[in-house]
């Protein structure tokens, strides 16, 4: 039982470092998050009982680790993050007039009936650099809404925000990515 | 609540039946709303696939580091 963690760290260590590299751009962190997790596993070999695959179950672990990652990041540039917030919120805000209805400029690149970009590489990179613009306290939301399957009582909770604060947050946060996907895909 | 708010929390909360109509009614007029609607969605789906998708071609974690993680599962494992 005991050499079992060993060898599934022979087996999936590559992977789930290349996973946590991809999500927080930075070799310690991503090696860190990699110990975790492995000590986490020890911990709670008990509750696994085979029940699952282990990578899955690893990847699930590594998945929370990476969240708590950017819960402190969040906390620890809060003053920062907060004047982000307040720009993007004034940026989001100026797609509407004061009537809250879109601004039309005429000029906007219709993508929503391309349902082959969910396949195209290059699509996935620009959403991808996309998230990685946003405050960290919305990345937060928007990373823990579809990298996890918490529910939105458990996200706000551990968030410390309502739930519309929460959805206003999301709703900022797509806002934006609809905004730099119009600015930065190229057809 | 803005119109375009409700395209976000209507997957959580069911809309009551007047803003469910208030929302059918806007969007009928507003193409940006409707095109919105569907980007909105398409993101959605993006989003989800992007945080399940592995990168290629990562490069494996350092030897040492590797070393010193195993080193730290075999003492907490006794």
């Amino acid at each position: 039982m005991k050499a079992i963690i060993e060898e599934w760290f022979h087996e999936y260590s590559d992977d789930l470092y290349g996973w946590a590299y991809h999500k927080t751009s930075s070799k310690e962190v991503a090696e860190d998050l990699v110990q975790e997790t492995f000590l986490s596993a020890v911990k709670g070999l008990k509750k696994f009982q085979n029940k699952s695959n282990p990578k899955t179950w690893l990847f699930a672990i590594l998945n929370n680790k990476i969240i708590d990652h950017y819960r402190k990041k969040a906390k620890s540039a809060a003053v920062n993050n907060e004047r982000l917030e307040h720009k993007y919120t004034n940026t989001t805000d100026s797609f509407f007039d004061s009537n809250q209805n879109w601004k039309v400029s005429g000029s906007e690149v219709a993508w929503e009936e391309e349902v082959h970009l969910l396949d195209n590489s290059e699509f996935k990179k620009t959403l991808d650099q996309c998230v990685d613009k946003l405050p960290d306290n919305w990345r937060l939301a928007v990373v823990s809404k579809y990298l996890t399957d918490k529910t939105t009582d458990q996200i706000c909770q551990e968030m410390n925000v309502n739930v519309s604060n929460y959805w206003q947050i999301v709703h900022r946060s797509k806002l934006m990515l609809k905004k730099c996907i119009d600015n930065n895909w190229k057809h | 609540m803005r119109i375009t708010e409700m395209v976000e929390s209507k997957e959580d909360t069911e809309l009551s039946f007047t803003e469910r109509i208030k929302y059918r009614t806007h969007l009928a007029f507003c193409k940006t709303c409707r095109s919105y609607e569907k980007q909105s969605a398409l993101i959605d789906r993006a989003l989800s696939r992007l945080m399940s998708s592995t990168p290629k071609n990562s490069e494996p974690m350092d030897d040492a580091a590797k070393k010193k993680i195993l080193d730290k599962i075999k003492r907490n494992e006794n």
